[in-house]
């Protein structure tokens, strides 16, 4: 499991990473990343819409209620310009991270 | 698989809105787009096959703790959580707290002889009429020259605290609303300073000269006692309606549907 400092760290990423794919509700990014990440990365619920709405006000990304096909109303969030712009400088930073990691370890695996 | 339950998800939810929605932390929308996890959270999990009622519970119970939640709402609704007897507390503490130092050091200063009142009334830039009952009561002239301002003062901040806490209910109610800020410490201190500000502002409006009407307007134990009780009686009910302070919602909402 993921430690509670990395998954604030990597939340927002992780949410304009997914939104990058196409427009997504609360519940659904949460289940996107439980299956993704295999359980590894498992977010408080409720958290998460704290989050949205900051990013919201962030112009990072917007949203609108929409019905869903059971009735009940639901909020879609999508990505905005400012989002991509900001997906792809923290791409370049976890990216960086990855590399050096990488590198790193790399010796180290072929030893054990 | 469906089974007739009495247990009827859209009053659960209904209540579990309801409850969150004593808080400020939260708005309308806020609450409703946490409907809609829920809704989906129950879904999703009554599809493994247990009861919409259990779902119900464990959906509550990952989407987090009341005041968890509240906490992180209220980082995005800052100024959600202001409320005026709160704002009030602060300002009128302030005032208190400064009576009370500033009482017992001019008590002190007087007491040993290192301070003749005209040099204090040099040495003071805010002549308040707290220094003047000091020194009465500390000086010769005054008979019997008890402690009575500086007692007076403490004997008043007791009256207030405990006058705060009956108004809130509990004493861990008056935890729970000083804590209801988000800033507690950075907005308490600075509407202490402004409460000091205001109650001095006769004096400083005048340019220290003391008139008649000034020195009354500016009679601390008047205005500050006025405050008290304008925050206790009114506040009392609107305290209880907004603020989560029994912590009784937790306990509330994990058991929605007892019995």
């Amino acid at each position: 499991m993921l430690s509670k400092e990395l998954v604030a760290a990597s939340t927002t990423t992780l949410v304009l990473s997914i939104l990058s794919e196409g427009e997504e509700y609360g519940y659904a990014l949460i289940q996107r990343v439980n299956e993704l990440s295999g359980g590894e990365v498992q977010w408080s619920e409720g958290m998460l819409y704290p989050v949205l709405h900051w990013m919201e006000k962030e112009d990072l990304i917007e949203s609108e209620w929409r019905e869903a096909e059971s009735g009940h109303r639901r909020k879609y969030y999508r990505l905005r310009k400012e989002g991509r712009k900001a997906l792809h400088a923290e791409k370049e930073q976890w990216m960086a991270v990855h590399n050096l990691f990488t590198k790193l370890w790399k010796p180290q695996a072929h030893l054990t | 698989m469906e089974t007739p339950s009495p247990f009827d998800l859209n009053e659960a939810i209904r209540r579990w809105q309801e409850n969150l929605g004593k808080s400020p932390a939260f708005k309308a929308d806020n609450l409703e787009e946490l409907a809609s996890h829920l809704r989906a959270s129950v879904q999703k999990l009554k599809a493994t096959g247990i009861s919409e009622e259990e779902a119900f519970q464990i959906a509550t119970r990952r989407i987090g703790e009341h005041g968890a939640l509240e906490r992180e709402f209220a980082k995005t609704n800052p100024f959600a959580t202001w409320s005026l007897p709160l704002i009030l507390f602060w300002i009128v503490a302030g005032i208190y707290v400064f009576q009370v130092v500033f009482s017992l050091v001019c008590g002190i200063l007087v007491l040993r002889h290192t301070l003749e009142m005209r040099d204090f009334q040099r040495l003071v830039v805010l002549r308040t009429s707290t220094l003047d009952q000091v020194y009465q009561a500390f000086s010769s002239h005054y008979d019997p020259p008890l402690s009575f301002a500086p007692t007076l003062s403490i004997v008043m901040v007791l009256v207030f605290i405990l006058g705060v806490r009956w108004a809130v209910g509990s004493w861990r109610g008056f935890g729970a609303f000083l804590r209801s800020f988000e800033h507690p410490i950075r907005t308490a201190l600075g509407l202490v300073v402004l409460g000091n500000v205001a109650i001095h502002l006769p004096h400083i409006l005048s340019g220290f000269q003391m008139d008649g009407v000034w020195d009354n307007l500016a009679d601390l134990p008047v205005v500050n006692d006025v405050l008290v009780l304008v925050m206790v009686f009114l506040a009392r009910r609107g305290l209880r309606k907004t603020a989560p302070m029994d912590g009784n919602c937790s306990q509330s909402y994990e058991n929605p549907n007892p019995g």
